[in-house]
């Protein structure tokens, strides 16, 4: 490979049923970025349509993007792509953890790994530097996450990154995670390394990972970045008045002011008013436990943690001795949906202790550890949404057989006992009983029993999607710009380009004129709650927006804070630079690139990934069999017309001249939303364009 | 209520000299030494009131102060507000109007003014409904019975009847003033936020 920065320039290809490790050049997917658009390359050419996501001729892709271990801000994410068993067409999609672990991979000289095949009996990977071999996993099987790294890492060493499964993903359960660190789960590819009987990898370097561009360069980009960045999520403003600010917002992230502690660090440590440009003072802005949790986590709060590179610390480490009445470890760190999503399943609420609101901190803390260990994932929160539809309309009285009926402890459910999500969660994890299909994923509980259109159709239940993924930053977002976004993926959206910016703290007015400026017209932005008619510039914003977050996954930064649409800084009129990713990426790799460049780069992954799609559904109507969207979005809010103030209800013919302006804008074919060959032979796939034609999956 | 004083000043109304004549230059060292003062309390987030800068160890003789303000006020970051009981001035390098505009309000315990000024501007500037339980934390620090005590004095009053006290399904207690915001936008944002997205927003 020739000389380039950033990559390692070796992938590492692990087949675990014959055992043999080899090594292999990136450069055949460097059109494709790193991380989500090498994994799409290599399903593309090595996973044939139908195969089953848990048979060992399906990969699994652990990679890094180009920018992992650079120090380029926000860089610590691991993109994972793989099959994905809870969807119904079992088509590709990409789950991602932060933490430290793809920097340690570049450290070890990998930029990333294919795992194919199964090994013969439980078995983890080993990975310092070059050595490479499969260790015997025996001891380390039906261990729990915690202990799983906690073991490897005693075995390899402190500074050792692991990533790991608990028993959901040994036992093949289509929601579960693969995790990382103290808190970073991988969610929905679990049980692909169940399948494969690989149980953890662990990985130790010792090398660096180096640049080519100046470091004058690289260094005055990092100013510009710590500038620019605002808190988690890239809000730009505080969420009480302070005096350096014009603005603030309830509603943001960017939580730090006088008088808020982290109240469990010894001494506790103020956050203080944190003004925009104090570089040294970032790390402080976000005080997640008291945002996750409300007032009652700050006692509890004993600093923030995060991943690698990141100044933004958007998990909240958190002491909370009543876990231990539980069995559990006192000291817990997540965040957001982490928590929110396994005490999603307190469907009768929750116990109360007599503090406000500390009977939900103490169940939601608990449950994120318990649901950690067992390696379960939430889909986005939609468990506890299905689950609450079933228990409050009788239908486990029906479908479970009458003898688990009434084993199972619903008492504590209704007693709003935390403890209840010590029971289900464990008959999640091991498939025990009727009951642990929850954990198949919303499209195939909704078929396995059956659930009526009520179910679909309810705004309550939250599904977006036929095809069984929820709302994530859907259409209350926007509208049709977060509508669009969300039918694009083979699960939830985890777009938070559009989210970030349109929910920054900034008045919409500032909004407006940024997007005018970035997308052609302020009118690709409305007011909240107060929708106007699909235009073109809408389109325009939510294509930048899923190409940005794909480039993001692709080159390991972190969607949750870029990119820089927006700055906390009043002397720029709050505006960020857009151009950041192609200068880090520039300096890092050496292959000059610009803005538009690379997202033409972005929008060559996003459209091999409709092209897998198009592949693995054996059809090319995306627009009817795929980008569908569930009948609550179009019948909300009853009384009320669609772009009227006050609701985010969609219009249906709207939405679908939505779909035809984002096709156009992708250049897909404009009736069925499937690649056109002219599109795939602009973007340097005309053999994806010649095989989708022999399979008759080009559009005419 | 907010100037920018170096520009709209009257130079007739200053004692500095004849009209349209620049201040002389021991007047300007001491508008300076004014200047610097109103730094010092903007950096310590709080505002300078005139009568404070009057008292301060500067020792302004009262006849003097006005051109002196006058003078301070030419500097590119001195800004005036203007209370019910006082002028306040500060440096917008270190505090913003906004936040000065509401200090004024705290200053001078105004708190039914500060509360509908805040819901007003949310509802113009952003527009968002205004969580009533942000009135809890700083910098406005208002207890929990002096909060009910402000909201029901709202309906008692005329010149504040466009401002709406509203409840989402989950009880939370919300505000918008409906002559800058639809009230049903208000009443839809407050209820995705606390009752179908809440992660999101809490």
């Amino acid at each position: 490979m020739a000389d380039y920065g950033g990559y390692t320039g070796k992938i590492l290809r692990v087949n675990l049923s014959n055992e043999q490790i080899t090594e292999e050049s990136i450069e055949p997917y460097l059109p494709y970025l790193g991380g989500m658009g090498l994994g799409y390359r290599v399903m593309w050419n090595e996973v044939p349509a139908g195969t089953d996501p848990f048979e060992p001729e399906n990969r699994v892709i652990v990679a890094t993007g180009p920018l992992a271990g650079t120090g380029a801000p926000s860089s610590g994410r691991t993109n994972i792509t793989s099959l994905l068993p809870s969807n119904p067409y079992r088509a590709v999609a990409d789950s991602h953890m932060g933490g430290y672990f793809s920097t340690e991979l570049k450290y070890a000289g990998w930029d990333a790994i294919i795992i194919q095949g199964r090994a013969s009996r439980p078995v983890w990977l080993r990975i310092e530097n070059d050595q490479v071999s499969i260790q015997d996993a025996r001891r380390l099987w039906g261990k729990g996450t915690f202990d799983t790294i906690a073991m490897v890492t005693a075995m390899m060493g402190k500074t050792a990154q692991v990533a790991a499964i608990g028993p959901a993903g040994e036992n093949q359960v289509n929601l579960s995670v693969i995790r990382t660190g103290s808190s970073h789960s991988a969610g929905g590819h679990g049980g692909i390394f169940g399948s494969k009987n690989l149980k953890a990898i662990g990985v130790l370097g010792d090398g660096a990972v180096h640049i080519k561009g100046e470091r004058s360069e690289w260094l005055r980009a990092d100013r510009e970045m710590m500038q620019v960045i605002g808190a988690n999520n890239q809000h730009v403003v505080p969420s009480t008045p302070q005096p350096w600010a014009e603005y603030h917002d309830p509603a943001s992230r960017w939580t730090a002011r006088d008088g808020l502690y982290w109240g469990a660090a010894d001494p506790p440590v103020e956050t203080e008013n944190c003004e925009a440009g104090d570089v040294n003072r970032i790390g402080y802005r976000t005080q997640k436990g008291v945002k996750d949790h409300g007032p009652v986590a700050e006692e509890y709060t004993v600093k923030m943690g995060g991943c690698s590179a990141c100044p933004i610390r958007c998990h909240s480490n958190l002491r909370v001795p009543q876990l231990e009445e539980y069995g559990y470890s006192a000291n817990v760190s997540n965040t957001c949906m982490g928590y929110f999503s396994p005490g999603g399943v307190m469907v009768k609420g929750f116990f109360d202790t007599g503090v406000e609101r500390e009977g939900p901190f103490i169940a939601r803390t608990l449950g994120s550890q318990i649901a950690d260990d067992l390696g379960l994932w939430f889909n986005y929160g939609q468990m506890g949404r299905d689950f609450a539809y079933a228990y409050d309309n009788g239908i486990l009285q029906r479908v479970l057989p009458a003898a688990e009926y009434n084993e199972i402890p619903w008492d504590l459910l209704e007693a709003g006992d935390p403890r209840w999500m010590i029971d289900f969660f464990d008959r999640l994890a091991y498939k025990k009983g009727e009951i642990s299909h929850f954990a198949d994923g919303a499209y195939w509980i909704a078929e396995r029993w059956n659930f009526g259109d009520d179910y679909w159709n309810s705004a309550k239940v939250k599904l977006w999607s036929p095809l069984g993924f929820p709302v994530h930053h859907s259409n209350e977002s926007n509208g049709q710009v977060g509508a669009l976004i969300s039918c694009m993926f083979n699960r939830d959206a985890q777009s938070h380009t559009h989210q970030n910016f349109l929910f920054s703290g900034l008045p919409v007015s500032l909004t407006k004129e940024i997007a005018g400026e970035l997308w052609g017209d302020p009118s690709a932005v409305d007011e909240p709650q107060n929708y106007t008619p699909m235009n073109r510039y809408k389109a325009v914003f939510a294509k930048w927006s899923i190409i940005r977050n794909v480039l993001h996954d692709s080159l390991s930064l972190c969607n949750w804070i870029w990119p820089m649409a927006a700055s906390p800084l009043k002397e720029r009129n709050y505006r960020g630079n857009t151009a950041l990713e192609s200068i880090f990426y520039s300096l890092a790799t050496g292959i000059e690139k610009s803005e538009d460049e690379l997202d033409l780069d972005a929008e060559r992954v996003f459209t091999l990934h409709r092209a897998l799609t198009v592949k693995q559904m054996g059809t090319t109507d995306m627009r009817n069999r795929h980008d569908g969207i569930v009948s609550w979005v179009f019948e909300k809010d009853p009384e009320k017309e669609p772009f009227t103030p006050g609701t985010i209800k969609l219009e249906r013919e709207d939405m679908e001249l939505a779909k035809t302006m984002l096709y156009e804008e992708m250049g897909w074919h404009s009736e069925t939303g499937a690649p056109t060959r002219a599109t795939l032979e602009r973007l340097g796939m005309t053999d994806v364009a010649d095989e989708l034609a022999s399979l008759n999956l080009l559009p005419t | 209520m907010l100037g920018r004083r170096r520009n709209e000043a009257d130079p007739t109304n200053g004692t500095a000299g004849a009209a349209n004549e620049p201040p002389a230059a021991a007047e300007r060292n001491l508008a300076s030494e004014v200047a610097d003062y109103i730094r010092r309390c903007s950096e310590e987030h709080r505002l300078a009131s005139r009568i404070e800068v009057a008292q301060s160890p500067l020792s302004i003789p009262d006849e003097d102060l006005d051109s002196l303000l006058e003078t301070a006020g030419l500097q590119e970051d001195i800004r005036s507000v203007e209370g019910t009981k006082d002028v306040y001035y500060f440096s917008d390098r270190h505090m913003s109007p906004a936040f000065a505009k509401l200090t004024v309000r705290l200053e001078e315990n105004d708190l039914l003014g500060m509360l509908v000024e805040q819901v007003r501007d949310d509802s113009r500037i952003y527009p968002r409904p205004t969580p009533a339980r942000q009135f809890y934390n700083a910098p406005y620090r208002i207890e929990k019975e002096q909060l009910v005590t402000l909201l029901a004095s709202l309906k008692a009053d005329e010149e504040y009847e466009d401002i709406e006290l509203f409840e989402t399904t989950n009880g939370a207690q919300y505000l918008a003033s409906r002559k800058f915001m639809h009230p049903d936008q208000a009443k839809a944002m407050a209820q995705l936020q606390e009752v179908e997205d809440p992660e999101r927003f809490f």
